[in-house]
């Protein structure tokens, strides 16, 4: 089965309401519909806890008050190791990294990134998922 | 007896240093800021100039934001290597390669009346770092030194072996003792005002006049240089000139084979590009090497989705994918299938640590594939590549590849 990247169904968790401005319309320029947004990591696992089936892709900030992202994708992997996690991130130190990468982050995308890095990052996932799904 | 100026010159250092640190932290924490609101202001720009309409005066005022913007964004990324917040990646970089890209791009930037230089060692070498970076830093040095040689005299770039033993690395904060190479760039000009060069690489520290400099170079210099593992070392004078010296951890020699090894010039690259997926950084650092010294284009790609996103960059042809079988995130498997459908004439190489392939018994390979068992040796992989390429093995075939040399990789 191939997923294109229209096809994405991307929860957005950031705490920047422009930031989630610009992303909605980056993602709306490349096709997608099916955008949900999450202004912390509580509320975004919340709203996994309940929907999970409804999502193929959480794009997460790294850097956020009260719940960080890597909180987030620590608990996301408890209970579905396989959703693919895009971290975003305005600084990747290496020991961050590591312990992103060893909690199973997908992929990274750093701050500031342009519609086409976003766009490649979402085709790799796309690519990925159609494969998942054979 | 105690030696009171060399203690003092070390605790001088450490104080310099433990300086940076700190205020390596402040400016992580600034450029952490200005890339999320960078991220909005460039991002909403760029979206508005797409979207604009014919009016020249709005267009190129927009054009004007974008451009600012994407300047500001090189100046976070050269503080965040200051302060070591940047992820930098880890290969074996051959100096006979980096001399040739440096001389090719320092010329025309450092103009006719600098003479340029290079002194390679008499053997090549190789450093354990981030290429990108280390070309960043070593053209910041040559701008430093044709700004100090005010556009004329003989700047010279020098690469020789350093074995730092501990009483070497005493005298520097930051030294561990080890094999470095030790790069240097000397220039004839002004020097460094002592009163100053214990603040030069603190970030917007400048002595260039306003609108020449913007006091990030050697900063990112300090930064890369640190999170490299290595060390740098400055001789200067006034009147002289001023020597900086990058001392950076040698790769291992081990990553060289000989030709004979490789099954002299049988296996050769003609031209052709190849994509390593392997977790394991020593394995893949050494594959590349061995790939690169039989003339091969080498990608690299850390685990499966890693080579998906290589794949997805590269807009040049892929030839080969030499994957590993079992990798984080997504194996070797999901991604050929991944990159086949995107290539469809792509060979396919599986390195494989399982003898009874018990990891290669999932359905639907791609066609093509090959088997490379590990551990291999530059041989093996020599052939096994060049024949996959030329398509003189069957798919999913693998043969006992003698070896003339006993060293094997992978295990």
């Amino acid at each position: 089965m191939t997923i294109e990247l229209k096809d994405l169904r991307v929860l957005v968790v950031e705490d920047s309401f422009q930031t989630i401005a610009l992303i909605r319309t980056m993602l709306t320029d490349f096709g997608i519909t099916q955008i949900y947004t999450a202004k912390d990591g509580k509320e975004a696992l919340d709203f996994l806890g309940t929907c999970d089936e409804l999502i193929d892709i959480v794009m997460c900030d790294w850097n956020m008050p009260r719940m960080s992202g890597l909180e987030v994708l620590r608990q996301v992997r408890t209970v579905d190791p396989d959703m693919p996690f895009l971290m975003v991130t305005g600084a990747a130190d290496p020991d961050s990294v590591l312990a992103a990468k060893s909690n199973g982050v997908t992929a990274y995308i750093a701050k500031p990134f342009s519609a086409n890095i976003l766009k490649k990052k979402l085709n790799v996932v796309a690519r990925l998922l159609s494969v998942r799904h054979g | 007896m105690f030696d009171i100026s060399s203690r003092k010159l070390s605790d001088e250092r450490l104080h310099q240093s433990q300086k940076l640190e700190a205020i390596g932290q402040l400016a992580g924490g600034v450029a952490h800021d200005f890339n999320n609101l960078l991220t909005i202001i460039e991002g909403f720009a760029k979206r508005a100039l797409a979207k604009a309409d014919d009016s020249a005066q709005v267009r190129s005022s927009l054009a004007e934001v974008v451009t600012a913007a994407e300047k500001a964004a090189g100046l976070t990324r050269q503080l965040l290597t200051f302060s070591r917040k940047r992820t930098i990646a880890r290969e074996s970089v051959r100096i006979s390669t980096l001399f040739d890209e440096l001389a090719m791009l320092l010329r025309p930037v450092l103009g006719e009346r600098i003479e340029l230089v290079f002194l390679p060692p008499e053997r090549d070498l190789g450093v354990d770092t981030d290429p990108g970076q280390l070309f960043q830093a070593l053209v910041n040095l040559a701008i430093n030194g044709r700004d100090a040689m005010e556009g004329s005299g003989r700047l010279t770039v020098r690469a020789t072996a350093a074995d730092v033993d501990e009483t070497r690395a005493g005298r520097y904060p930051d030294a561990r003792p080890g094999r470095y190479v030790a790069l240097s760039v000397a220039d004839e000009g002004t020097g460094i005002d002592p009163k100053v060069i214990s603040r030069i690489f603190e970030p917007f520290f400048t002595t260039k006049e306003a609108g020449r400099g913007t006091g990030l170079g050697l900063p990112m210099v300090y930064g890369f240089v640190r999170q490299s593992n290595g060390f740098i070392d400055i001789d200067s004078a006034i009147g002289v000139g001023t020597t900086m010296t990058l001392y950076l951890p040698l790769s291992e020699p081990a990553a060289v084979a000989s030709a004979e090894e490789m099954g002299g010039t049988a296996f050769r690259a003609r031209g052709e590009t190849i994509l390593i997926a392997e977790d394991e950084d020593a394995l893949r650092r050494l594959a590349k090497s061995i790939l690169e010294e039989l003339g091969y284009t080498v990608l690299t790609a850390t685990d499966g989705i890693d080579a998906i996103e290589v794949d997805e960059d590269c807009e040049g042809r892929i030839d080969l994918l030499l994957t590993d079988v079992v990798m984080p995130g997504l194996d070797g498997i999901g991604a050929a299938q991944a990159i086949v459908q995107r290539r469809p004439d792509i060979k396919i190489v599986f390195m494989s640590g399982y003898p009874s392939r018990g990891d290669l018994s999932r359905g639907d390979l791609p066609r093509g594939v090959t088997l490379l068992e590990k551990p291999f040796n530059a041989y093996s992989l020599a052939r096994t590549l060049r024949e996959a390429l030329d398509g003189t093995t069957s798919a999913t075939e693998t043969e006992a590849v003698a070896p003339p040399a006993p060293e094997r990789y992978g295990t």
